[in-house]
């Protein structure tokens, strides 16, 4: 069969008729690849660049002896990366049940899925568990995938001890309580930067390092970790015991002021504070501020005995426990005819100290209460330190002197206490509490001591406060082989007008005598039974001391024992 | 034997071997560190095609002619049975196992279609009422088999035969008009009674991609980026981010070409573009004796022709995506298995004819 020569023809036609469309293809091509070219080069960095700071290795925290409180470690964070809500909802469903979260957070979640946004955490710094538990899923091969990013996860493998000092951070590990907060700047180092590229899958193929990071400084601290557990523990209990509301306790190398322990009961885990009550937050052996009651005399005595007031032996009339003039009406708990102003101390008797406050007249007292620190909060490097309570001279009435004596009217908190009681200790001077031992190996280096009473007068209420152990109030206090001194402390509280029946019970000493080492100083707030500083702090200053001790082999300097550490 | 190899058709040959090689090097690239070995496989449906080539080659015209209706009428009947049975593979019921080959049978109807059309189309001078109800009939009956699975791809490119005989064949104005009548009416019921919605979406989609850029519209998106970013020269061999970090959708299959644009830029494109000039200007050009196989030739090359110009056509956005791959080059034996056979009876044709001639 022939073929009709015009379809020949029509053929040719026909390839030529398509070829139109090729030329076309061609335009296109030329507008897309070569005109339009820098366009979609754009366009492919804006979907696969993504420039993400980095966060660099916080500072690790350590005790004096190099044990570690606080460290930073490499932990996975999971988001979902979906343009498809539908897929990151039937994701999101599947590896939910696997992670611990929240319901406020899991609300959230749903919230950002339904929204239709395309990058949600899931949960950031997951535990190894959970991590492991999750990654799986993305083996199942289901089309979607979940996304990792390394992130630092602070960590504090000591959990609650020293929860206070350390404080905390929040989940861009900023710090947000304790040494974590008022040393961030030290600790945190500097962020970089990185362009990282993604793929479909919002999985990163490649990084390009645009700034490098530069980790934090590592801190030591003065703390030391055996002795600051063993303070925890022991306060535990005693708080416990009394049913009181709670505790700190401080102890403090007497020459140069570092904080060997410092806690507050309740406690906190530090990798938790975000779930933790603001109240428990509080570093109470900073801020919690009370009437000192008779610890106080220990600085109405030196500065009695630093202006000259009388001698040690000079006697007071003591009215048998009930004194009053005009409105002035002052107890004591044992009742005494007369007692020298070495015995007012010693059996701290309320009257006479209120005698000797009224002796050494308002302007002096003034002075040195501020001499011994009061109403100045300590240079610790640790936040929320509080002033305190100390009325300026010109609001003191006529009675204030003798009630500040015997510790009223004078608001202190625990650390101001110890950093006073720590001028007899350290023979006259005024030492600043540290709990900073070094940055990044540099020692830091504290400001320098100030005198501010004569070795004489140091010496004279050392004498007194060692009777104080021995034959008055601080008997429980005493140890077998050291000579301790000391001084008891039980102040009523007073609330909405009234003073209560809820003490402050307190205890503060330090040893050993003749060459000072360890200051120690413990409050009880609110002890039930019980009530007494002798009874209910002293005991404890007791036990710490012995492991204290112990483990600094103190007052054995001639035969050393070899270095127990528990 | 000597003259087989005499008016053997080389210079065709080498035009297909050379795109079936630039996609064998395309799917390595556009596979790369994917599990699915898509490489081996593909290398593999090369081997069996090249067989299939040969072994058509080596029967006689006279013999396939014989055989096509019956042909026709078995692929029919499977394309109905898996419709009623078929199991759903990739949202469509297509496919067909055989050993560890997935066919898909609505690519090798192409083959029987296009010579029962090439040999009734010989015997009319004129489309009249009658002939053209005729042959639009045997192309509707797969048509609407294939619509049914759904694959609507290759449905589609069946209606290239409808298309190329009016191009040809003297026609009446009346069916011209009645027959854009019975599109457009058609189109209206298929798109309210047949599509599915994620098939309408796909063809809404195209007119405006980037509002539909996190679903459908995503495709045609990505694929323009591909082009766009290739530039002129292109971003090398196994270079192409586009297609590396899988932004592209089916880069191995129906994207191949934007794999191609990404790597190798308008340049690249443009030789895939002028390969396919001389493979189509060689088939068209061709100057066959007999009727029957001067129909088919322009039948099956005006198929593949069709297919090329809709999938260039889809990647680069001015098409729906429709997926349809592009010939010889795309991943998916079965369309060239199915080519491969349409080859090996042209190029026998070729040979025949030079014979008869001498």
């Amino acid at each position: 069969m022939k073929i009709n020569r015009g379809e020949r023809k029509r053929v040719i036609i026909v390839f030529f008729s398509f070829m139109a469309w090729v030329i076309l293809i061609l335009g296109v091509l030329v507008k897309l690849q070569v005109f339009n070219y820098g366009k979609y080069t754009q366009k492919i960095r804006n979907q696969t660049n993504r420039i993400f700071s980095l966060h660099p290795k916080r500072g690790t925290i350590y005790d004096k002896h190099g044990d570690i409180l606080a460290i930073s470690v490499l932990s996975k964070s999971a988001f979902i990366s979906n343009k498809d809500k539908g897929e990151s909802g039937t994701l999101y469903g599947k590896i939910g049940k696997k992670i611990s979260l929240s319901y406020k957070e899991r609300l959230n979640i749903r919230k950002r899925i339904s929204a239709g946004k395309h990058f949600i955490w899931i949960k950031r710094k997951l535990s190894e568990k959970e991590f492991l538990r999750i990654e799986k899923v993305n083996e199942e091969g289901f089309s979607s995938r979940i996304g990792f990013i390394d992130e630092y996860k602070r960590i504090y493998p000591q959990k609650k001890v020293a929860s206070h000092i350390l404080g905390g951070v929040g989940i861009d590990e900023q710090g947000l309580s304790g040494i974590e907060f008022s040393l961030d700047a030290v600790i945190k180092g500097k962020g970089g930067k990185v362009d990282a590229q993604l793929d479909a899958r919002s999985q990163i193929f490649s990084l390009e390092y645009l700034e490098s990071e530069i980790p934090g400084k590592n801190l030591h601290l003065t703390i030391d970790l055996p002795i600051q557990y063993f303070v925890e523990k022991k306060l535990e209990e005693v708080v416990k015991k009394y049913n009181a509301k709670g505790g700190s306790v401080i102890v403090m190398n007497s020459k140069d002021g570092s904080l060997l322990a410092m806690t507050s009961y309740p406690g906190y885990d530090p990798s938790n504070i975000s779930h933790t009550k603001q109240s428990v937050l509080r570093n109470n052996a900073l801020s919690f501020l009370y009437y000192p009651g008779s610890t106080f005399k220990v600085i109405l005595a030196s500065s009695a005995l630093e202006n000259k007031v009388c001698d040690v032996d000079y006697k007071f009339n003591c009215y048998n426990g009930e004194y009053s003039m005009n409105d002035l009406k002052i107890q004591d708990v044992h009742p005494y005819a007369t007692l020298s102003f070495r015995d007012i101390i010693v059996y701290s008797s309320n009257i006479g100290a209120a005698q000797i406050g009224m002796r050494l007249g308002d302007k002096r007292y003034y002075n040195y209460i501020k001499k011994f620190g009061f109403g100045n909060e300590p240079d610790i490097r640790l936040p929320a330190a509080e002033k305190g309570i100390v009325n300026p001279l010109k609001r003191w009435n006529r009675y204030s002197s003798a009630y500040i004596a015997h510790g009223y009217e004078i608001y202190v908190s625990p650390i101001q206490m110890i950093r006073a009681l720590n001028v007899i200790a350290s023979g006259g001077y005024l030492v600043e509490p540290k709990i900073l031992k070094s940055i990044d190996g540099v020692l830091f280096r504290n400001s320098k001591p100030k005198r501010i009473i004569s070795e004489n007068t140091s010496s004279l209420v050392t004498d007194i406060m060692v009777d104080v152990v021995d034959i008055g109030t601080g008997k429980k206090a005493t140890l077998a082989d050291l000579k301790v001194a000391g001084k008891t402390g039980t102040a009523k509280k007073y609330k909405l007008g009234k003073f209560r029946k809820l003490y402050v019970s307190s205890f503060g000493g330090f040893f050993p005598v003749d060459d000072p080492e360890i200051t120690i100083f413990i409050v009880i707030d609110e002890p039930k039974g019980l009530f007494y500083g002798g009874d209910v702090a002293a005991p404890l200053f007791k036990e710490i001391s012995k492991r204290v001790i112990m483990s600094q082999n103190i007052g054995y300097e001639d035969q050393k024992l070899p270095g127990v550490r528990i | 034997m000597n003259d087989f190899l005499k008016f053997f058709d080389k210079t065709t040959f080498l035009i297909l071997i050379l795109l079936v090689a630039t996609g064998a090097l395309l799917i390595f690239s556009a596979t790369q560190g994917g599990d699915n070995n898509y490489f081996v496989k593909h290398l593999i449906k090369i081997a069996i095609s090249l067989l299939l080539f040969s072994t058509v080659f080596m029967i006689k015209t006279e013999t396939i002619y014989r055989w096509s209706f019956s042909l026709y009428i078995i692929l029919i009947v499977v394309l109905l049975l898996q419709l009623l049975t078929g199991k759903i593979i990739s949202g469509t019921k297509s496919w067909i196992k055989i050993g560890v080959l997935s066919i898909q049978v609505s690519e090798f109807i192409k083959i029987p279609l296009a010579l029962i059309l090439s040999r009734y189309l010989v015997k009319i001078p004129v489309l009249n009422w009658k002939t053209f109800i005729r042959v639009a009939a045997m192309v509707m009956i797969p048509f609407v088999l294939i619509a049914l699975q759904p694959d609507m791809g290759t449905a589609f490119i069946l209606i290239s035969f409808v298309l190329f005989a009016i191009l040809l064949k003297k026609i009446k104005p009346s069916i011209v008009i009645a027959s854009l009548f019975i599109i457009v009416i058609g189109s209206y019921g298929m798109w309210n009674y047949m599509l599915k919605p994620y098939q309408k979406e796909r063809i809404i989609s195209f007119a405006n991609p980037s509002k539909y850029s996190k679903s459908s519209g995503y495709q045609i998106i990505q694929s323009r980026i591909a082009f766009g970013s290739g530039g002129l020269t292109g971003k090398g061999y196994m270079k192409g981010s586009q297609s590396r970090y899988k932004f592209l959708p089916t880069r191995h299959t129906d994207f191949i070409a934007s794999v191609l644009g990404e790597e190798f830029g308008f340049i690249g494109i443009s030789f895939l573009l002028l390969l396919y000039l001389i493979l189509f200007y060689r088939q068209f050009n061709f100057k066959v004796n007999s009727g029957e196989e001067f129909y088919f030739v322009y039948l099956f090359s005006g198929l593949i022709l069709f297919q090329f110009i809709v999938n260039i056509l889809m990647v680069t956005g001015l098409f729906p995506v429709l997926g349809i791959p592009l010939p010889f080059v795309s991943y998916g034996g079965s369309s060239m298995l199915a080519f491969s056979i349409g080859e090996g009876i042209i190029f026998k044709m070729k040979v025949e004819n030079f014979l008869q001639q001498k």
